[in-house]
């Protein structure tokens, strides 16, 4: 099922094309902000996992058939700022065989955040927005914990940390702001979830500290959802823009 | 019983060794069968009583004895044995008995069983010692280091002294016990029980595999001189991982050593089907159940994040992390000092990286034994081979410091020490806050800053002083160290009105290092009075009523401040005038004075005061002995030497100028000291081929007199222009040229000499190239009397266009050149001569033909015109004559010639008949090839021929011949007969060689050939009108023309001969060759000069 259809099937969906400048300002705003993050999220994917690995051999997750072939053709044009990357001298932070064509680490679970389900685009676009909210809430800690151990880790690789952290203040931000249009919108917030963030960082921190490995698996992983998450935030609040396929 | 087998063994062995000697020897078999049958019959006899007596002790106090019972003998028999111990004591005991240790030596010990005795001899070296079996307390492990910890009991309180004790532990792994290691341990039993510990590192994480330990020992009793044997192995005690079945890798981030091995493995449920280190494949080890394991050899430095090991199964992936790295390095150039007494900052170098960052990197801690503080480095990232520091807080009445730097890391640690006396390594702070404040114009106050409580020590300070344009001073200041850090001192000896740049730095005394300098800070000091008078000079004015007085501005340093204003005052006995406040730009003043001796006073003024003056006398000493001399300098300026002169007091002044300007002419001057003999003058205004006048001015009682006039340049160059020269006169053989003198400005040096150069050659068809080149044909004449303005070029030829070429030169080389074409004038003697001998020829020629003719005028007549024709003599009367029949076509009567043979005169008048038998030869046939040496006298031939030209002058081949005729032509003008080249006369000229032939030619052959010649005659045989004149329009070298090249040729004259060469006929053909000067010519054959 496409967006397009997804959206059309939601009544509220139609409704929530609000007349009113503000809250399409509001929208657009933080459609752009998704998009930002989007391409952002993927940089950081990149340096995490291989800086000068291209982007098409960066997704073990995506060859898994997570992710469409609409984030490949996003990565086809990557901003200036990856392709000096990928000019740079060969910098793995993690090591090998991460990075390395075939490479597929595990997906283990993380604690109070999961994918987006098959099913997310088929929901109705607050509740599409409201599960973005929560994913961007608990994301933050999580990105925090993972810069904490890589700072550990790769204590010299002062771009990686620098973008983990921009992550952690910018998913927060975002989930600020899809909060900000689902209050704009009526529909119900999630309220306060700082309760479940900490839960899910306490037990990926206590995850992280198992083992390195597992870490830098859990890393990516995190690393990986983020991508997946602000991806999805910026498809959804597609459907709300006033340019967008609703 | 021993004993007894050792007799019986005795003769065994020699039997044994006889029959190797004698292996064949049949006899010794049966020998042998004997001794083994008396064997069998005394081992039946022992059968039957207590036998083979061994003892073993397990504790050295205790012998346990046994032996064989007899046969027959039942369980439960019983035994009284006896041993000879010193005393005599017997036991009633069964099979076995357990009797104390007996000393060493030999006991008789006796077993009587029923009426058989045996007796034995005891030995304690025949007593085994056989330690009990050890048993294991406790076998723990530790799995993050991969450690097995072992304890037992050695029960050493049952061991009657003390033994060392050697422990063999055997270690196995997997369920199949393969056996990993055997080690031993050594202990002594110290006769009390003591639990031993014992660890053991596996190369395998514990996790992989179940492990077994056992363990026996050998108590190594040196006074037991019996047989020491190994206990039996302990049981087996085993160390294995409860796996809560989820997959595991084993060891996790483990920290080792850069080229050391490790096993790695996954104990796992599923299959492993790939093991990856890095991006390397490692092959595996099974180990039980599906548990693998990998082998990493001499491991490489990891990178920061470590090395991956990853192990995949069917569908996941399990890894771990290895750190491999380094231990630390002991830290190297560790150094201590302090920047202001209050604080000791330690720094190093940590020395080889360790390849471990994060948790795992070295951390340091700083030790002071003496007040037993440390402190700890704060983990921080530093770049590879950065130093690190660490400060200290130093400590109040402690001056010595005694600082142990421990360096520490997961694989090891080092440290290194260092004993410092802070007070001795005090590196400053940078000084700040400098200040500069004035004293006077030559002093200033400097302050500054600098961090630290130096009360109890003495600075050292260094206090860089710069001026423009001078070299730095660097002063140094030693002064007590105060506790406010504020520092002031004065600095003296400085110029007034002057910007000063003073930066400092400070050290301790003892020396141990500066600081860095601090900021500079520019200052600029007060002014003051001038300290001289402005230099001075004065010219008079071109009418001599004015003075002008010139005076140089005052250097910055004379000045001493921003010069405003000069006064300037002439004072004489009578009279003072003054020209006061001269603003500063201006450096001359002009005063109208008499012819009186005055004194000129020029004072300079600034803001602080006047100068002493600076004074000069308006009249010099006249000089009648003075002579212009010339100099040449060196390029940027002009060396003046001069005599000592002791009576010049005051000082020598040298003025100069251009020498084209016109007077007062002053550029400059220079006051060098009375006694200097020479100076070099130098200026930014000479320029190169300029002439400068300089005078030398010596003074003595404060007048000058002027002592030397030079021009000079401070370096010569080439001419600018060529001299202007001009053609005085012309003749045949000579050329006056004069030439005028170059301007000095354009001359640009000292004239040295005139080149002249001069050679043959025509305006357009010359040109005077490559005049240096040494051209042979180019004549040169170097003309250094540069007072001669002109010169005669003699020798030269006449009607000749010459090219000449004028340039002059100076020590800076040759200046452009002048060119100029002349033609010389002809020769008028040689044309004279040219015209007066072909006259004396044919006058001669005509005289002598004459007289001839008069001598042989009878002969004549007779041979020409006879008064009475001979009939014989005619030809028409010689048909069949034979001269005539060669020519059978000859049908009519021909007049061929006929010569008789014979003329017979009949004179009547005559007395007696005179006959001449004259040989008439024919010209044709009989005239020589080369008629060059025949006479013209030759050729009258006294004859009579009708006149008839025969065929062969018809001949086309002689027309050539023909036009070599003899006829003459005179050259109307200058009347001189040519003369014809001997090897240019016809060869054969049947014509010429005929005699005198009038000018009026009968044709009479044939029409045909008449027709044919015809052409050819009227060009070469026979008088020609000279009708034609515009033939006469031609090129002749010797023909006047102008000395213009382009004017038109203007030809006058008639051609000569036909024999001529020279164009008497004009070619048909315009393309033959035009007459060049090169040809010949009557005045060149007159002159006969060389070309030069």
């Amino acid at each position: 099922m496409s967006r397009r259809e997804g959206s059309l099937e939601d009544p509220q969906a139609d409704s929530s094309v609000s007349p009113l400048p503000h809250l399409e300002a509001k929208i657009q705003q933080t459609h752009s902000l998704a998009r930002l993050l989007t391409k952002y999220a993927e940089q950081l994917l990149q340096e995490y996992e291989c800086a000068t690995c291209e982007m098409g051999k960066l997704r073990p997750q995506e060859r898994g058939g997570g992710l469409s072939s609409q984030r490949m053709s996003r990565a086809a044009v990557a901003p200036p700022e990856a392709a000096l990357t990928a000019a740079s001298p060969q910098v793995q932070h993690q090591g090998d065989p991460f990075g390395l064509p075939g490479f597929s680490p595990p997906r283990p679970p993380v604690a109070g955040l999961s994918a987006p389900a098959p099913g997310h685009a088929g929901l109705p676009v607050p509740e599409r927005l409201r599960l973005d909210a929560a994913a961007l809430a608990v994301l933050p800690p999580l990105l925090d914990v993972v810069r904490r151990r890589q700072a550990e880790l790769n204590p010299r690789a002062a771009r990686l940390l620098r973008r983990l952290e921009d992550a952690a203040r910018q998913a927060r931000a975002l989930g600020a702001a899809v909060e900000a249009v689902l209050g704009a919108l009526g529909a119900e917030t999630g309220g306060p979830r700082a309760e479940p963030a900490t839960a899910a960082a306490a037990a990926i921190a206590a995850a992280a500290t198992g083992g390195v490995f597992p870490a830098k698996v859990l890393g990516l992983r995190v690393c990986s959802l983020y991508l997946e998450w602000v991806s999805r935030t910026e498809a959804d609040l597609g459907q709300l823009a006033p340019g967008g396929p609703a | 019983m021993m004993d007894i087998f050792l007799c019986l063994k005795q003769p065994s062995r020699m039997v044994d060794s006889k029959r190797m000697r004698m292996t064949s020897n049949f006899q010794w078999i049966l020998l042998t069968f004997l001794l083994l049958y008396l064997m069998n019959q005394v081992s039946s006899q022992k059968k039957r009583t207590p036998h083979d007596l061994k003892c073993v002790t397990n504790n050295l106090q205790v012998w346990d004895c046994s032996w064989r019972a007899p046969s027959g003998a039942g369980r439960g028999a019983a035994y009284e044995v006896c041993i000879e111990n010193g005393s005599h004591s017997c036991y009633r005991l069964e099979k076995n008995t357990k009797i104390p240790a007996l000393s060493p030596g030999d006991h008789e010990v006796t077993i009587n069983f029923g009426s058989s005795i045996s007796k034995f001899t005891l030995n304690e070296k025949d007593v085994s010692f056989i330690p009990d079996t050890p048993e294991i307390l406790n076998l723990s492990a530790d799995f993050s280091t991969s450690t097995l910890h072992l304890k037992w009991n050695d029960k050493g309180s049952v061991f009657p002294r003390h033994s060392n004790v050697i422990w063999e532990i055997k270690i196995l792994r997997k369920k199949n016990m393969e056996i990993v290691k055997i080690m031993t341990h050594n202990t002594t039993l110290n006769g009390k029980d003591t639990v031993h510990h014992w660890s053991w590192t596996s190369d395998m994480p514990l996790e992989c595999a179940t492990h077994y330990v056992g363990i026996r020992c050998h108590i190594d009793d040196p006074k037991f001189s019996g047989h020491k044997e190994w206990s039996n192995w302990s049981l087996l005690k085993n160390i294995s991982w409860s796996s809560d079945s989820q997959t595991k890798v084993f060891p996790q981030d483990k920290v080792i050593l850069v080229g050391s091995d490790i096993t790695v493995c996954c104990v796992t449920q599923e299959k492993v089907v790939l093991a990856l280190i890095g991006s390397t494949n490692c092959p595996l080890i099974h180990l039980d159940g599906e548990n693998v394991a990998i082998k990493i050899h001499n491991i490489s430095a990891s990178e920061s994040s470590g090395t991956n090991v990853v192990f995949s199964v069917e569908d996941n992936m399990f890894g771990t992390v290895i750190f491999a790295g380094y231990p630390p390095d002991i830290p190297q150039k560790l150094n201590c000092e302090t920047y202001d007494l209050k604080e000791i900052v330690c720094t190093w170098n940590p020395g080889r990286p360790t390849s471990l960052v994060g948790p795992r990197n070295t951390s340091y801690t700083l030790f002071e034994s003496f007040s037993g503080k440390c402190v700890r480095y704060k983990r921080a990232e530093v770049p590879t081979n950065e130093s690190y520091q660490l400060f200290f807080q130093m400590l109040s009445n402690q001056e010595i410091y005694n600082f142990t730097l421990n360096a520490r890391n997961p694989l090891g640690q080092s440290e290194s020490t260092l004993l410092v006396n802070v007070t001795e390594k005090v590196h400053p702070h940078t000084p700040t806050s400098v200040k500069v404040k004035d004293i006077n114009s030559t002093a200033v106050t400097l302050s500054w800053h600098l961090p630290g409580n130096f009360a109890k020590i003495k600075l050292l300070c260094q206090i860089e002083i710069n001026k423009t344009n001078s070299v730095h001073e660097l002063r140094n200041i030693t002064m007590k160290g105060v506790e406010n850090s504020s520092y002031l001192i004065a600095v003296d000896k400085l110029n007034p009105y002057t910007i000063y740049t003073f930066r400092i730095r400070c050290s301790t005394k003892p020396f141990w290092k500066w600081s860095k300098w601090s900021n500079e800070k520019q200052y600029l000091t007060t002014e003051a009075i001038p300290s001289k008078g402005p230099d001075t000079w004065r010219e008079w004015s071109s009418d001599g009523k004015n003075l002008i007085i010139y005076w140089k501005p005052l250097s910055i340093n004379e000045a001493n401040g921003k010069i405003l204003s000069y006064n300037v005052s002439c004072s004489s006995d009578e009279e003072t005038q003054s020209l006061s406040e001269i603003l500063d730009p201006q450096h001359k003043a002009e005063i109208q004075l008499d012819k009186n001796d005055y004194i000129i006073s020029v004072v300079a003024k600034n803001s602080v005061g006047s100068s002493p003056p600076s004074k000069i006398a308006s009249m010099e000493i006249p000089n009648d002995d003075l002579k212009i001399e010339q100099a040449v300098g060196m390029g940027n300026g002009i060396l003046l030497t001069w005599n000592y002169d002791p009576n010049m007091t005051c000082d020598y002044v040298i003025k100069w100028c251009n020498s084209s300007r016109s007077e007062p002419c002053l550029m400059d001057w220079k006051k060098v000291p009375s006694n200097s003999t020479e100076t070099v003058i130098e200026s930014d205004q000479f320029r190169p081929g300029v002439r400068y006048n300089f005078f030398l001015y010596g003074c003595r009682n404060q007048g000058y007199q002027l002592l030397r006039s030079i021009i000079g340049y401070v370096e010569e160059l080439a001419p600018t222009v060529a001299p202007n020269f001009t053609v005085e006169d012309t003749s045949a053989d000579s050329i006056l040229v004069r030439w005028e003198d170059i301007p000095v400005e354009e001359l640009r040096g000292f004239l040295r000499g005139y080149l002249f150069y001069f050679e043959k050659g025509e305006r357009d068809t010359s040109k005077m190239r490559g005049l240096e080149s040494g051209r042979s044909d180019i004549k040169v004449k170097n003309i250094t009397d540069i007072s001669q303005k002109t010169l005669r070029i003699v020798d030269l030829q006449g009607k000749t266009s010459y090219h000449l070429v004028l340039r002059a030169y100076t020590d800076g080389g040759m200046g452009p050149e002048k060119s100029m074409f002349v033609v010389t004038k002809e020769n008028s003697v040689g044309l004279i001569i040219a015209i007066l001998i072909p006259v004396a020829v044919a006058v001669i020629v005509g005289v002598v033909t004459s007289i001839l003719c008069y001598r042989k005028r009878e002969w004549i007549k007779e041979t020409f015109y006879p008064d009475i024709p001979n009939p014989e003599n005619c030809k028409a009367l010689q048909f069949q004559k034979s001269v005539c029949e060669g020519s059978s076509a000859l049908k009519t009567l021909e007049m061929n010639r006929c010569t008789p043979n014979n003329v017979e005169v009949l004179e009547t008048r005559s007395m007696v008949p005179k006959t001449e038998d004259t040989e008439i030869i024919s010209a044709v046939a009989e005239r020589p090839e080369d008629s060059s040496d025949v006479e013209p006298e030759n050729h009258v031939v006294v004859s009579y021929c009708p006149p008839v030209i025969e065929e062969e002058i018809a001949n086309p081949g002689a027309d050539e011949a023909g036009g070599a005729s003899q006829v003459i032509y005179i050259d109307i003008q200058s009347m001189y007969q040519p003369q014809a080249k001997p090897e240019e006369e016809p060869e054969n000229d049947p014509v010429g060689g005929a005699g005198y032939k009038p000018q009026m030619h009968l044709p009479v052959t044939s029409t045909v050939e008449d027709l044919a010649a015809e052409d050819d005659l009227d060009k070469t045989a026979g008088y020609r009108p000279q009708a034609n004149v515009n033939t006469w329009n031609l090129v002749s070298p010797d023909s006047p023309r102008s000395t213009d090249s382009s004017s038109e040729i203007v030809s006058f004259g008639s051609p000569c001969s036909i024999n001529s060469r020279q164009f008497l006929i004009p070619p048909k053909d315009e393309e033959s060759p035009k007459s060049s000067g090169g040809g010949w010519s009557f005045t060149n054959f007159f002159q006969n000069k060389p070309n030069d």
